[in-house]
């Protein structure tokens, strides 16, 4: 009875003390980040979705998985156990399963976001297109019991890509506005920052994909940002490269709000071709600090280019090849889904 | 004071301190709750569903998109329907084309539905949302998101349906509302 009595008398005494220090305290607290930095900091956990039907993205995960340092916690999520065995013996590394138990594809960054506390966002419709398309938003429902976090629903349409997080604000473009026609933009950006705790920054204009496929945060209050006319010399010959200076304007679009907003802006190249979202970008990387996990394409002359331009923005570049993957729509930071970082 | 009491004397001064300098916060895996948009189902005391219904009209019946009010209170609202394309290949998810906006006045003394008349019907080529976009006048002003009813595009023979019980927790079909309120 004497140890319970103790307890309690020490847990009234710090429930006292408490409410003086936080008096004394004030509310003095930053604001919490809604959502993970892009670049800022080191990776601890990465979520990815492994479908063995989407073997153009297996090069991609070994070389990614053989760079990513062992400490990083990897979560795979699957349809069935049996594909969590396949990613295992493919690319060598200890991860944890995510099963949905119906086929999904591979682009675990569509679905949801994350949150700088670890919560989930998903929106509140989903890209309702085919069975794998359409299963893929179990995979956050499924991930957030795995983790013990909680799924919140946003009030707007999103694609996981239309926003990055850096500098204390949020970024996002035209073509996140546009799958919300229903909502005035002041509205939308209003709720997006009640939702995300920070400034957005819109940026109209912009070419229609996901803004990681148009520009980066590298440091420095600095973005990288896609130059068609850059990529264009380097592209491979044959490819249906879109040169047009509409394409290159929207481009430069993005670079002039950026810039417009109070950040530094370098130009690197990118090649868009005459397809939907097929696009040979280098801004698509995964950031850890200053290492970047940076997409490349087989192609020597133009992977040189985007590399030296990482080089020279100082950071250790990991080159991982996406050759194959990139015709399907996406790069790395398509595939390789950020949790948490140090 | 002997030896043992000073030492159980500092160690329950020092448990004390370190759970008074505690952050004593709950692990919050949001942004700090409430500044998070939380789905609320209620808008200002009034909670609005929606539902495809069958409707007698003359001698034929149709299925419509009713919405139900639920609490008390009157003013306007506006609901707009948005159509989302169906493009199984695209990379990204395509942009919904707005269908209409309504503006609707209410006051659940009178009555607690309103007829927004006939439902889109589903399609091979696209699927319908219904959603809440602004409640307010007498009641205190607020923005309010909630889907209000989905009708699926059809599925391809073969295709795979998700579980109703994975839909309803997966905010497709929301009849029981997603909200965030500003």
């Amino acid at each position: 009875m004497k140890p319970l009595l103790a307890i309690l008398q020490a847990a009234l005494a710090a429930a006292a003390v408490h409410a003086v220090v936080l008096a004394l305290r004030g509310d003095s607290r930053p604001p919490a980040a809604a959502l993970l930095d892009e670049r800022a900091g080191r990776i601890a956990a990465v979520e990815v979705q492994f479908a063995p039907t989407a073997e153009f993205v297996s090069r991609t995960w070994i070389e990614f998985f053989r760079e990513l340092p062992a400490g990083v916690k990897v979560y795979v999520a699957v349809e069935k156990i049996e594909h969590f065995e396949m990613f295992s013996k493919l690319t060598g590394r200890a991860a944890t399963p995510v099963v949905t138990g119906r086929p999904i594809t591979t682009w675990a960054r569509d679905r949801f976001i994350t949150g700088a506390a670890g919560a989930i966002i998903v929106p509140p419709e989903t890209h309702s297109a085919g069975p794998a398309r359409s299963n893929d938003r179990l995979v956050p429902y499924e991930l957030a019991r795995v983790l013990g976090v909680p799924v919140r629903v946003a009030p707007f349409r999103f694609d996981g890509g239309d926003f990055t997080r850096a500098y204390g604000r949020i970024f996002c473009s035209s073509a996140w506005a546009a799958r919300n026609p229903e909502l005035p933009l002041d509205q939308l950006l209003a709720m997006a920052e009640s939702l995300f705790g920070e400034p957005v920054v819109y940026l109209p204009g912009a070419p229609n994909h996901h803004v990681g496929m148009i520009f980066a945060p590298v440091g420095d209050n600095m973005f990288a940002v896609g130059d068609v006319r850059k990529g264009v010399p380097l592209a491979p010959a044959g490819l249906d490269v879109d040169d047009s200076e509409e394409t290159a304007a929207k481009f430069d679009t993005v670079a002039a709000a950026i810039e417009k907003a109070g950040f530094k802006v370098v130009r690197v190249p990118v090649v868009v071709t005459k397809r939907d979202f097929v696009w040979m970008t280098f801004t698509n990387g995964v950031f850890s600090d200053k290492t970047v996990y940076l997409p490349v394409y087989g192609e020597a002359a133009l992977d040189a280019a985007g590399i030296d331009a990482f080089r020279s923005l100082g950071f250790e570049v990991k080159a991982v090849n996406v050759a194959a993957t990139y015709g399907h729509g996406g790069t790395l930071h398509c595939l390789v889904h950020v949790l948490k970082r140090d | 004071m002997t030896t043992m009491n000073k030492i159980r004397a500092w160690s329950f001064a020092a448990f004390v301190g370190a759970l008074a300098l505690a952050d004593w916060q709950v692990p919050s895996l949001v942004a700090d709750g409430e500044e998070f948009a939380m789905p609320k189902a209620e808008v200002n005391g009034v909670k609005v569903t929606a539902e495809v219904k069958d409707v007698a009209v003359g001698d034929k019946v149709e299925k419509h998109w009713v919405v139900t009010l639920g609490g008390d209170g009157k003013g306007e609202m506006t609901i707009s329907c948005t159509s989302m394309p169906w493009e199984p290949f695209s990379r990204m998810m395509p942009s919904p084309k707005l269908v209409w906006t309504k503006t609707l006045s209410f006051d659940t003394s009178v009555s607690r539905t309103i007829d927004l008349g006939i439902a889109p019907e589903a399609e091979a080529k696209a699927s319908f949302t219904l959603a809440l976009g602004k409640i307010g006048n007498d009641l205190e002003d607020a923005f309010a998101t909630v889907r209000l009813a989905h009708i699926e595009a059809l599925k391809p023979k073969g295709e795979v349906i998700i579980a109703e019980d994975v839909v309803e927790e997966g905010t497709v079909r929301i009849e029981s509302s997603e909200a965030v309120t500003k």
